[in-house]
């Protein structure tokens, strides 16, 4: 055999392998990490011309859809439901529970609705309700912080009785997380290293496969029991790469794209044949404030950087319009209140807090100075978001506006609780419970879980205390809304924006209703093909 | 000898640099298993001790090492799923991936390169140094977007995404093989330039052989060496860049794996991909040593050149 046989010998044993490899793709079955329940399949229509499929572009598949440890992902796709939801007012309202009375300051008894059947046909009552909330107690210490309960006990077949550690009175709003959804408890792995992603749930649709960062299949669960799902399958694919949701729903590979930047909805807005939908924003962009810096702790200082943030031009240009001013952590509607604690835009009396703060230019390099040191800022933030790292960009200039220097810096998010910056630019949801005293006393609470600035305030831990034990919800309002403004005049941190959530999705798509105000509600029976 | 202690470096320079890297795995971790609630600072030091993350850096490293020469690379702080596992259910993925791009490189960049060189100077030379300029010039990840958007959205001949079928493997082959491509054919063209121009290529057209029998049997044979040594290098090249790509199309590979790994600071995850491509590597260009004996008899390993 000469040199140049066996050399093309080689280039085409490359070709072949590929190809042989090409065609076992084609039927090659995920083997770990992934899940099939073949046999509900056949609850879908068995003619495949006829099926009602959609099919749907995620950011991440990267975690089964267990409704303990991945209810971000069970809730929206409609497999998992929770005992009560969030409105699109952002108030909890009953779900799969029809009521729930406070009947003790540490007891509520949660009435459930009748006739609804878990995906295995069984019927869910107040035993399968325990055991479901008792699992996701026991499977991840997340919830069991989150609901502090002390005991699950069953009244009747519709009625559970929960008792709380101390006064709660935003339970059904804590019930509303995702990682409280009801599956049949005799249908989850007693192990707790197993993922409970096969347990029957009571979503409209149900569980067939699921092949981690690859795709999601589910079917109709033909009994649900707000009525018959409007399709027949759902599809799900993940990209993280937000152009390339974007291509795939250009070329009708997908028929909605979850997530699509600012940038992308300009291009589907300018397809006649695809379509934007907006969510309500619940997200917020902000910045810490590192309470401990030295340039910081000066309250002058704080509420001058409050202020030189223009938040409409940070909505128009940094996020292409597709965002809401933020002058509170609160979006627009949540408090009564809001509109009268905001900080509002003003670079020239940013610029004479700072001079009252002691900072002058007199060297005239265009950056205030005390004590001959020029006030120079360190602004951190972390790419994941990417609105982020253009935000503090903008704020660069707009600090220079009034005589601040500083530098962005682009780090990992966990570095927000360690110092080592003055402005650390941030993401969080402050609406998740519906109550506005979760996110108080996360971001706002001496030693709260997201106050990563190490803010502290004894008068407003006083307000945030009596808040937790109030229970009348105008009373909670109002404390709240004195919390709010208590926080904001200590300028513990600085709201910027909320971004809009924005979903592209082809002309074939029947979606009436639109996104829902939170993240977490996304296919429900009611969406369908045209 | 070498092999061994070319995996044992690299294995400490990825421990050390994502060991001095900012950010906490513990929390990390115990974030997203709360679903976004923030842990206690208790908690956070509790799973930092139960990862052995305060022990020192030579005792989590000699850990890690000794677990991974037994085949076990630790399981994934993210899933809690075992990493070789995980690796092993990918890697068809990708390699069917870089493979395919290896072959379309192959397939096209040295014939194309042969052209260029025998009919220098003439349009179809320039055409296809532009084209290999074009090739070394572009990443991938801005020519994946662009033939998503060419192919699947406006003439709509290919499927921007999915896997399984050989279609779906055209667009991500392609994207992923054309810098090699580029590579093959500057260098095939440049070597058989060179060859082209030696004595015995003129006694070979002497004796009245035609220019393709000439060219292809007498001027590639000697043109072709250095190719076959860009070869080897290529493939590492090639799943390397497999990461990129399949994070743009959506691969189930090894890619998305690791992509997700690093953002999430999973260090078992991040040193369990190193030292797999740091073997395929190794063990690529091995074969790419025996291939240079197999291709001319006329070389032999640690004894005399005849």
């Amino acid at each position: 055999m000469t040199w140049h046989t066996r050399f093309l010998g080689l280039t085409f044993a490359i070709l072949a392998l590929a190809a042989i490899a090409c065609g076992g793709s084609a039927t090659a079955t995920p083997v770990t990490s992934s899940t099939s329940n073949a046999p509900t399949e056949s609850n879908a229509s068995t003619d495949p011309a006829e099926e009602r499929v959609l099919k749907v572009a995620m950011t991440f598949l990267d975690e089964a859809p267990d409704p303990y440890q991945a209810g971000w992902l069970a809730v929206p796709t409609g497999l998992a439901e929770t005992l009560f939801r969030l409105s699109n007012n952002l108030n909890p309202e009953p779900w799969l529970a029809s009521g729930a009375v406070q009947v003790e300051p540490t007891t509520w008894e949660v009435t459930l609705r009748e006739g609804i059947k878990f995906h295995n046909g069984v019927l869910m009552d107040a035993a399968k309700v325990k055991g479901s909330l008792d699992l996701a107690l026991l499977r991840r210490p997340g919830t069991k912080m989150l609901l502090d309960l002390d005991r699950i006990e069953v009244k009747d077949p519709l009625t559970v009785v929960i008792h709380t550690n101390s006064p709660n009175p935003v339970l059904p709003g804590l019930l509303t997380n995702q990682n409280t959804s009801i599956a049949d408890p005799d249908t989850v792995p007693v192990s707790l290293d197993e993922s409970a992603e096969r347990s029957a749930m009571t979503g409209p649709y149900k569980l067939v496969s699921f092949t981690a960062d690859q795709e999601m299949k589910v079917v109709a669960h033909t009994e649900y029991w707000q009525g018959t799902p409007a399709l027949d399958r759902v599809e799900y694919v993940a990209f993280n790469q937000a152009e390339t949701r974007l291509i795939a729903l250009q070329s009708g590979d997908v028929d909605i794209s979850i997530n699509l930047s600012p940038q992308g909805a300009v291009v589907v807005g300018n397809d006649s044949s695809l379509d934007i939908k907006t969510a309500p924003p619940s997200g917020m962009l902000f910045m810490f404030v590192n309470h401990e810096s030295p340039a910081m702790r000066d309250p002058l200082v704080r509420r001058a950087v409050a202020i030189a943030v223009d938040r409409e031009a940070m909505s128009t240009g940094v996020a292409d319009g597709h965002a809401v001013p933020a002058e509170t952590m609160f979006p627009p509607g949540f408090l009564s209140c809001q509109s009268t604690a905001g900080y509002s835009y003003d670079p020239e009396a940013a610029r004479e807090l700072l001079a009252e703060a002691g900072y002058k230019d007199e060297d005239g390099d265009g950056i205030v100075e005390k004590d001959g040191n020029n006030l120079e800022l360190v602004l951190q933030t972390y790419p994941e978001q990417p609105l982020l790292p253009p935000m503090l960009e903008v704020f660069q200039s707009m600090l220079k506006d009034i005589g601040v220097g500083a530098k962005v810096q682009i780090v990992e998010w966990t570095l927000a609780s360690q110092g080592g910056y003055d402005l650390f630019g941030y993401s969080n949801g402050t609406t998740t419970t519906g109550d506005p005293g979760w996110a108080l006393n996360r971001q706002f609470l001496t030693g709260g879980d997201e106050n990563r600035g190490n803010f502290s305030s004894l008068a407003v831990d006083e307000i945030i205390g009596r808040l937790s034990r109030a229970s009348d919800p105008a009373q909670r309002q109002q404390i709240a809304c004195d919390a709010l403004q208590a926080g904001q005049d200590e300028v513990a941190l600085i709201p910027v924006m909320f971004p809009n959530r924005l979903y592209g999705i082809s002309d074939s798509v029947e979606w009436a209703s639109g996104p829902h105000a939170a993240q977490i509600y996304f296919i429900d029976y009611l969406i369908g093909l045209k | 000898m070498t092999l061994p202690l070319l995996l044992l470096a690299i294995s400490i320079i990825t421990f050390m640099l994502l060991n001095f890297a900012p950010g906490d795995a513990a929390e990390i971790t115990l974030r997203r298993q709360n679903g976004g609630i923030t842990p206690s600072r208790e908690a956070v030091a509790e799973l930092r001790q139960e990862l052995g993350l305060n022990d020192s850096l030579p005792v989590r490293y000699g850990r890690w090492v000794s677990n991974a020469v037994r085949g076990d690379l630790g399981e994934s702080y993210r899933s809690g799923g075992s990493i070789a596992t995980e690796l092993f259910r990918r890697l068809p993925a990708t390699l069917l991936l870089a493979a395919t791009a290896l072959a379309l490189a192959v397939a096209t960049g040295i014939p194309l390169g042969v052209m260029a060189a025998v009919k220098r100077g003439t349009w179809v030379d320039t055409a296809c140094r532009l084209l290999a300029l074009v090739g070394a010039a572009v990443p991938s990840y801005v020519l994946a977007p662009a033939l998503m958007l060419l192919f699947a959205v406006y003439l709509d001949w290919l499927p921007a995404i999915g896997y399984g079928s050989p279609k779906t493997l055209i667009l991500p082959a392609v994207a992923l093989s054309f810098g090699t491509m580029a590579q093959l054919m500057r260098l095939t063209r440049a070597s058989l330039l060179e060859v082209l121009g030696h004595d015995y290529m003129r006694t070979a057209r002497a004796k009245g052989l035609s220019d393709s029998v000439v060219v292809w049997r007498h001027g590639l044979k000697n043109a072709l060496l250095p190719v076959v040594t860009v070869l080897g290098t290529s493939m590492g090249y090639l799943l390397g860049g497999a990461v990129i790509i399949e994070t743009i199309f959506g691969w189930p590979g090894i890619g998305q794996f690791v992509v997700t790994g690093i953002s999430q600071r999973d260090y078992p995850v991040v040193q369990g991909f190193v030292l797999y491509v740091a073997i395929l590597f190794s063990l690529v260009n091995l074969a790419v040593d025996f291939t240079y004996r197999w291709l001319d008899p006329k070389i032999h390993f640690g004894g005399t050149f005849n």
